[in-house]
Formats: C-alpha cells, structure tokens, sequence
C-alpha cells in the first residue's frame, strides 16, 4: 500500500489535479495520512516563482505548515537542496556534507555520541532528527536562531562542522554551470543567499514524518496498528504519573518548550538556553525534542550520553540529579519491568519507516 | 524613513546666486543644481600616533604587542542634526567598514548646517535579530554585496541569530620577540552593547561640493583598563563574564572613535 500511497502522491506533485480530484485525495487522507496538494498560486508566489509551480504540504493531523511568504515550496527547489544537502561543495574541505551528519536511514541523524565535522572535529551535541523542522519556532536545542534559512549559516560557518565561510560556499556553488543552471530553473535568480538558504530551507522542510502506526491508531482509528502492550504504553505516556505527553506534546511530540531534566549537576561545555539567554535560570535548559522516529535516532539526550531508550526511560523514572533548574515535570515515577517494556514499545510505535525511504535515491 | 531638507540662509544664498548666473547665460530654463551636498565618510584608522594596517605588530605598555588580523565593524543610521535639531537620515542606512576602506558616499542632500552628526557602532535593535524572527537576516538579501549579507569574516552569530556589531581577532606577543603568544578574539554584540556615537560637527555643507567627515579610530584605545594576559576571548555571549569583557571592549572601541570635518590641507 505504502509504494502505491506513495505513487499517488508523486502524481499529485507532478501534474496536479483538478480540484474534484484534490478532494477525493482529501478523503483518501485518512489511509494516506500525507497529501501534496499542487495549489493555485497567490499574486506573490507567482511573482517569485514564475519558474517552478509551488506546492503545499499538507498532513491532516498536523498544524498547518507555517512557510514564509516569500520562500513557497516548490518542486524544483526541493530537488535543488537536496542536491546541495548531499553535496560536500559547502564545506572547507569537500570532505563533509549536510548527509555527513544526518542520515536519511537514520531519520537524518548519525548514531554518534555528538557530531564529527571536518577534519574530524568534535561538536558539542548529538545529530537532530531534521524530520518535521517545518513547526519549529526556532532552530537548534538552544534556540538560538529563529528561521530555517538564517540556520543555514550555523553549520557551514561552525569551526567544528563544515568550517567554511559561507560566502566561500557562496561562491563555489555559483562557479558550478550545473548550479546555476538549476538556481535559474528554480529561483529565475542567480546564486545568492537568498537563494542558498531557502534551496536548502526547502528541502528541509519538505522532510515530514507522519505515517507511524501511532498515527494510524491515534488519528485514525485503526485499532490493529498497535500491540496491546504499546496501547498500554499510550496509557502511560499520557498518564497523570509519567506526565510524558506534558512536554512531548501529540501530534509534534515536543511543545518545543526549554527543560533542564536533571541530566547532570553541572553544565560546564553546553549551558543550553542560557548561551544565547544569558540567564542563570535557563543553564542545562535544551529545546524538548520530537521523539518521532525515536528507535531510529540512537544515542539521546543532547550529548548522545544516554545508549538506550531503557536508560532514558530510567533516567526520567530516578527523577533527574536535581538540578537547580531541574524542570517540575522531572520528578520520578515508579515503573514496573512490564510497564517500562509497554513504554518502550509506544516508543517504538512512533517510528515512521515509510517516510525517510522516500527522501532516499 | 523621515528624511526632511534643512535650507539654511547659505543655501538661500546659493539659490539666489545660482538665477544670477542663469541671468547671465542664454539658458533661463536651467534648474539650479548646487543645493545638494554628497555626505562622505572618510575611515583612518590608527594605533595611537601611528597608523593602522592589519597583520604588524604596535608597542603596548610593558613592552607587549599585538597585531589584529580583523578589525571590522557596522556603522548603521548615520544622521546629520541641523542647529534646530532637525534630523537627515543617510543613505546608505548599513556601512562595514575595515581597515583600509575608501570613502563612503551617501545620497546627496540638501546642503546647510551640519551641527552634529549621529550614528551607531552596530546594528540598530529594531534591524538586529536577537532572538526573534522579525529583524534582519543575512539570508534575506539577494545582493551578496550588501552589508548586512553574509561577510567573508562572519559578521552574524547563527547560533544567536544576531549581528556581530565589532570583531576584533588577532594575537599577542607578550615579550616583544614579534612572535605570536596567544590569540584574541573579541566578537562583541547584542542590543544592549550598541554604542551611540553624537558629536559636534558645526560646520556649513556648501552646495554642489562634497561634505567629507573623517570617521577616525583609534584601537589602542581597545586596550584601556584590558587584562590582555588573561582576557582574550569573548563572544559577547555565554556568561556574564563573557558580557562584561565584552561590554569593556566595544565601550573602548567606541571611545577610540573620533569624529571630524575633513580637512584637505591635511593630507
């Protein structure tokens, strides 16, 4: 059903339909969970993307995608930042690129402890999934930058990623007649950073991840998508006791608040919220991540110090070391072997391994 | 943007001798073209009484040295105040400047009395983003050329989203040997550390001439009450210590600002 789901779809971006047909789609949504629709452009989109037809990502059980006006999603801009995700052109050396760190396969992490740049370069933090980067209302854990474009600048420029200025990665790809061939496909307009950033914003944010069998049970309506003890584990999760879902909010799986969780005492390399707040109260405060996809994105925490989701778990049940800035949320549970293996179990029902195979060659 | 012409006297007096000179020629029609003035900055920077290139080394007290191999900053809303307080905002509103910059030209005004002259050393709050979305962002231009578009030398904190108002980076050499002991770098910013520079210029803007304003800089005086043995890194952010050096620095920088009519005779 998935490669036929997923055909239906490509013919929707490809050709658009007529509106009746849309609209069948629309009631198709409950067994597709995830429509492209080929709109009619506004007055704006059409004055910047005279090039390309704009298409909209709607998923029904989702908020509305929130696009900047002025960036529409077009198909040819999709395709154009996935070629510049994949490409090591940005980095100092050729020798990493966007992919070097987030992994289709790995819902677009990378399984390490924290990240590898150029040259071998420790970072700081663990690889985010970048599925569903759309509804974030700012980047990174410690939400420091607020648009996916401006975002870009951060990993080609951080001296432990790719290093490079990003007026060096600027020029490189404007030297390429195959980029400026495609940038004029897709933009009407030459390299620039404008353009750059939102080639790879697009592609970004056409990265959605919504097919779990959570999904289909919760938002749907098919009893049989999950196991009685993953049912129970839904239980728990939003239960008063373990008050998961408080911060891991359905259906985005994070309210994308700031929680210190009692990780460690002392916060010396990462201060988290507080870099950018200069806050005392914010020190050890990290954005709550998505858990979408969360068996996929091993090891956790935002230095990968915790292996297992079991160690997690744990972790959350001992109620944190008692940080100052401890969040109120963070404080114990008693938990059986049998309700911790229900727990894990939802977990893993959030796992989507539909979408990030169609963002694969 | 406001922009409101100040005509003094002076320039009532150009315009008056202007339809003299048209009385003389055979072209009644001609449209008087004196009354504007083109605003220059002129950028000296220097290190105390000598002048300034990137990469040597200048004397510090107790026989240390230090060298800069960045020195950049943003000029942003740069005004010109009449006797009666009447403001001219300049065009272009953003300037980086680094050492060895040419001129800056501004759009021409009217001409008058420039009785002060008012700008900023970094990013006006409103444009800078700090923590929010509704500023200014490098990704925003379609012109590289810019300034507030991306920078070879990385004027934009990403991980903060805000712009870096002076960067200073470089190296000490702390017993005279001309070999590089440790490195600095001094990257200061935030809207609270923007600086405010309004000085007296008092001086007539005649028309049809060029008004050039030297903007000179003095970075010895970065080095005022500065521990340059222990303080050698800020990023404006991450600790209060991190704020307080940097609050020291872009206060000193800004003190090393002076502002002047040019003087041709001078150079």
């Amino acid at each position: 059903m998935v490669s036929r789901l997923r055909n239906m779809i490509t013919a929707v971006t490809k050709y658009g339909l007529p509106k009746s047909k849309i609209k069948k789609l629309g009631s198709l949504a409950l067994l597709s969970f995830f429509v492209f629709l080929a709109c009619t452009p506004n007055q704006d989109q059409q004055k910047s993307t005279a090039v390309d037809q704009p298409v909209s990502i709607a998923i029904p059980h989702f908020p509305e995608m929130p696009v900047p006006e002025n960036r529409p999603i077009t198909k040819k801009r999709i395709a154009l930042g996935k070629k510049l995700f994949n490409d090591p052109i940005l980095s100092k050396n050729q020798d990493i690129s966007c992919a070097s760190c987030h992994l289709s396969a790995k819902a677009f992490t990378d399984g390490r402890n924290v990240s590898t740049g150029t040259e071998g370069r420790q970072t700081l933090r663990n690889s985010p999934t970048l599925f569903n980067l759309a509804w974030q209302p700012y980047l990174f854990m410690d939400g420091g930058n607020p648009t996916l474009e401006s975002q870009v600048f951060g990993p080609i420029e951080e001296h432990t990623e790719m290093d490079n200025p990003f007026t060096e990665a600027m020029a490189r790809v404007a030297a390429s007649a195959e980029y400026q061939r495609l940038f004029k496909e897709a933009f009407g307009d030459d390299v620039n950073p404008f353009t750059l950033t939102t080639a790879l914003s697009t592609f970004e944010r056409s990265l959605v991840s919504y097919n779990s069998p959570f999904d289909q049970f919760y938002y749907y309506g098919d009893s049989s998508a999950l196991s009685p003890s993953a049912q129970r584990g839904l239980q728990l999760f939003t239960s008063e006791a373990l008050a998961c879902e408080s911060c891991h909010s359905f259906p985005l799986t994070t309210n994308f608040s700031f929680e210190n969780i009692g990780l460690k005492m002392h916060y010396q390399t990462d201060s988290g919220r507080a870099r950018v707040t200069q806050v005392a109260a914010d020190h050890g405060k990290f954005k709550v991540p998505t858990l979408r996809n969360i068996t996929l994105t091993a090891p956790y925490m935002h230095d990968g110090s915790v292996e297992t989701l079991s160690e997690v778990i744990d972790h959350f049940a001992a109620g944190g070391v008692g940080h100052p800035n401890q969040s109120k949320q963070v404080n114990g549970f008693a938990i059986t072997a049998r309700q911790k293996e229900d727990l894990l179990a939802f977990l893993a029902s959030l796992t989507d391994t539909n979408s990030y195979q169609q963002y694969q060659d | 943007m406001k922009k409101i012409a100040f005509l003094g006297l002076f320039a009532l007096s150009t315009l008056l001798i202007s339809c003299e000179e048209d009385d003389n020629n055979t072209n009644n029609n001609q449209e008087p073209t004196d009354t504007k003035v083109t605003p220059k900055f002129m950028y000296d920077y220097n290190f105390g009484a000598d002048d300034f290139q990137l990469d040597q080394y200048y004397a510090l007290d107790g026989g240390a040295q230090v060298s800069f191999s960045l020195a950049s900053f943003y000029i942003s809303q740069p005004t010109l105040v009449d006797d009666n307080d009447v403001e001219t905002p300049l065009t272009p509103e953003y300037i980086i400047v680094r050492p060895g910059d040419g001129p800056t030209s501004f759009d021409a005004i009217e001409s008058g009395h420039a009785h002060r002259l008012k700008f900023n050393v970094g990013i006006d709050a409103a444009t800078n983003t700090e923590n929010g979305a509704s500023g200014v962002q490098p990704s925003d231009f379609t012109d590289p050329n810019h300034p507030l578009a991306p920078q070879p030398e990385g004027m934009y904190w990403s991980w903060a989203s805000g712009y870096i108002f002076v960067k200073l980076e470089g190296a000490y050499d702390y017993d005279g040997d001309s070999q590089a002991d440790t490195t600095f770098k001094y990257h200061l910013g935030v809207n609270d550390l923007l600086q405010v520079k309004d000085v007296m210029l008092h001086s007539d803007m005649a028309g049809g001439e060029d008004f050039e304003v030297d903007i000179k800089l003095d970075l010895k005086q970065v080095f005022t009450n500065l521990d340059i043995n222990t303080e050698v890194l800020t990023m404006t952010m991450g600790g209060p210590e991190n704020k307080a050096l940097a609050t020291k620095i872009i206060q000193n920088f800004a003190n090393g600002i002076s502002v002047e009519k040019h003087d041709h005779g001078s150079h």
